[in-house]
């Protein structure tokens, strides 16, 4: 950190943050628009290299979001391959950018908090990992709630409703009474997610290999609270882990479609899970899914071979990583995962 | 306190050490200097710097802010870790206090904070807004975006707690002290 000296001050200057201005940069094209702000694919004009530019969103009457805080300083601690790396931030006219490759900043869902529990647990922070890697694997929000019951009525929708059968004390939780659906819902995140065609296209080829991992981890995260030396068990890959050992019943996806022609990611109408209220068209994929374990196939299948989108399709327009910017096949992963802790 | 509901005493015991050693290791990490007013500054002195926090004393009591009693510590912790290392003159002194404690305010805060014009007006003087953003882009670029410091209202915490135990437990008050 530069220390001003004595000849440096000076009435009439703003105050010097070091930053370079976004002119630095010539944006090439928009890569996807996040919850805080756009990210661009970018050139820095000095010496040619691909950057991602996320531009935050300066609130204008409240100043820096303190999730945008939150999300630089964890991404400057962070150094990791498979997490992207924030190179500098710079500025643009009365706003904030930030370079790097594009972090992604979820607000997590928490449901035993949302039904009114006061008590923070492990299991509290095993549902939030959960949340992010199913938000990795959808691409976008999983429970994208305006508000608490809103988003309480998306979680129930796919995770199903909780009961005292599937979460033996729920009924205790403080707001449970207040919130409880009035109708039974079923259980369908893993015909929501459960499919790696479906996978994102901001997803990259290493982060990809691993997602039947994270889909098992992703449907073992369920409404009752799980231990996290559980949790870790489910995360280890091999063939037919216990998942379901002494957990309530899930309505299991026929396994993630390895076996399956990949053919381009499919229409809109694909990803159910944004939409309003109801509508999620069970019948229509209930036949196999909601009985019987996985397929061993499901389970078994090469991570590897089959999870590669390699210069296969990739969904067509949208998809900006890769293309034309050799640094992202190269360094893989470019997604991050921000926790935030605005609960404690 | 319901801080311990759910957990057995030898769990708080052992998160409680873990807390008290983690915030001493950060409140050192994160110290201010303690000289800046000598070697790094030029334009401001210690009596301003004085009358600076008792004016934002003054405004932590305002009603209309909801200002929670740690935000006082962290706006203050702020001030000092960017007159470390950064000199400023004493017209922008009062502008750095209020962009601090605008920041802190929404560190501490789970609500949204006040608007900006309202922390411009908040003391007699009056900066333009523009000022205020930039002032808190500057704060937040040089404090490196690390605005969860311990302060002593943490440390001040974490003694009540280990008091307030004390009763129920003397075995808990000799294992945390």
């Amino acid at each position: 950190m530069a220390i001003a000296g004595a000849g440096q001050l000076n009435l009439h200057e703003s105050p010097c943050w070091g930053s370079r201005s976004v002119d630095c940069f010539e944006k090439l094209e928009q890569i996807s628009e996040g919850t805080y702000g756009q990210v661009y694919m970018a050139r820095e004009i000095k010496t040619g290299e691909i950057v991602a530019l996320k531009k935050i969103r300066m609130d204008n009457e409240r100043g820096f979001p303190i999730t945008a805080i939150r999300e630089i300083k964890i991404l400057k601690k962070l150094h990791h391959e498979n997490v992207i790396k924030l190179k500098e931030s710079v500025t643009s006219q009365g706003a904030k950018d930030e370079q790097g490759r594009p972090g992604k900043c979820c607000p997590i869902p928490i449901n035993n908090l949302l039904l009114g529990a006061t008590k923070y647990s492990p299991a509290v922070d095993m549902w939030s990992v959960g949340c992010i890697f199913a938000e990795l694997l959808h691409g976008k929000l999983i429970f994208p709630g305006k508000d608490e019951p809103e988003q309480l009525n998306k979680i129930f929708e796919l995770c199903g409703a909780p009961d005292e059968v599937n979460w033996p004390g729920v009924s205790k939780i403080p707001w449970y009474n207040n919130f409880k659906p009035t109708r039974p819902m079923k259980r369908r995140l893993r015909e929501a997610l459960g499919n790696q065609e479906k996978a994102p296209a901001t997803a990259t080829t290493r982060r990809k290999g691993q997602t039947t991992e994270i889909t098992a981890f992703t449907a073992s995260c369920r409404l009752p609270p799980i231990q996290s030396g559980q949790a870790h068990a489910q995360m280890r890959p091999g063939p037919n882990p216990p998942l379901h050992g002494s957990q309530p019943p899930v309505a299991a996806g026929p396994g993630h479609h390895h076996g399956k022609p990949r053919g381009p990611a499919g229409g809109p109408g694909r990803y159910p899970a944004n939409g309003t209220n109801g509508g999620f068209n069970h019948q229509n994929h209930g036949g196999g899914y909601s009985s019987g374990p996985y397929p061993p196939q499901g389970r078994g299948a090469p991570y590897g071979s089959s999870g590669m989108p390699g210069a296969g399709p990739r969904g067509s327009g949208g998809s900006g990583y890769g293309v034309g910017a050799p640094n992202y096949s190269q360094d893989g992963p470019t997604e991050v995962l921000v926790l935030d802790v605005a609960l404690t | 306190s319901n801080e311990t509901d759910g957990n057995s005493i030898p769990e708080m015991i052992a998160l409680g050490l873990e807390i008290y050693k983690n915030l001493g290791y950060y409140a050192i990490l994160k110290r201010p200097s303690k000289d800046y007013m000598k070697t790094v500054q030029i334009d401001i002195n210690v009596e301003m710097r004085a009358s600076l926090i008792n004016l934002l004393v003054r405004v932590t009591e305002m009603k209309k802010l909801l200002l929670r009693p740690e935000t006082l510590c962290l706006t203050v912790s702020y001030i000092d870790r960017y007159l470390s290392n950064i000199s400023i003159n004493s017209q922008q002194l009062q502008l750095l206090g209020l962009a601090c404690m605008m920041i802190a305010w929404k560190y501490v805060s789970l609500k949204a904070t006040p608007k900006v014009p309202v922390w411009c007006h908040v003391t007699g003087k009056s900066y333009l807004k523009d000022e205020m953003l930039q002032m808190e882009s500057a704060v937040l670029y040089h404090l490196k975006y690390e605005m969860a410091v311990p302060t002593a209202y943490n440390f001040l915490r974490h003694v009540v707690w280990v008091a307030e135990t004390r009763d129920r437990d003397h075995l808990l008050q000799l294992k945390c002290l």
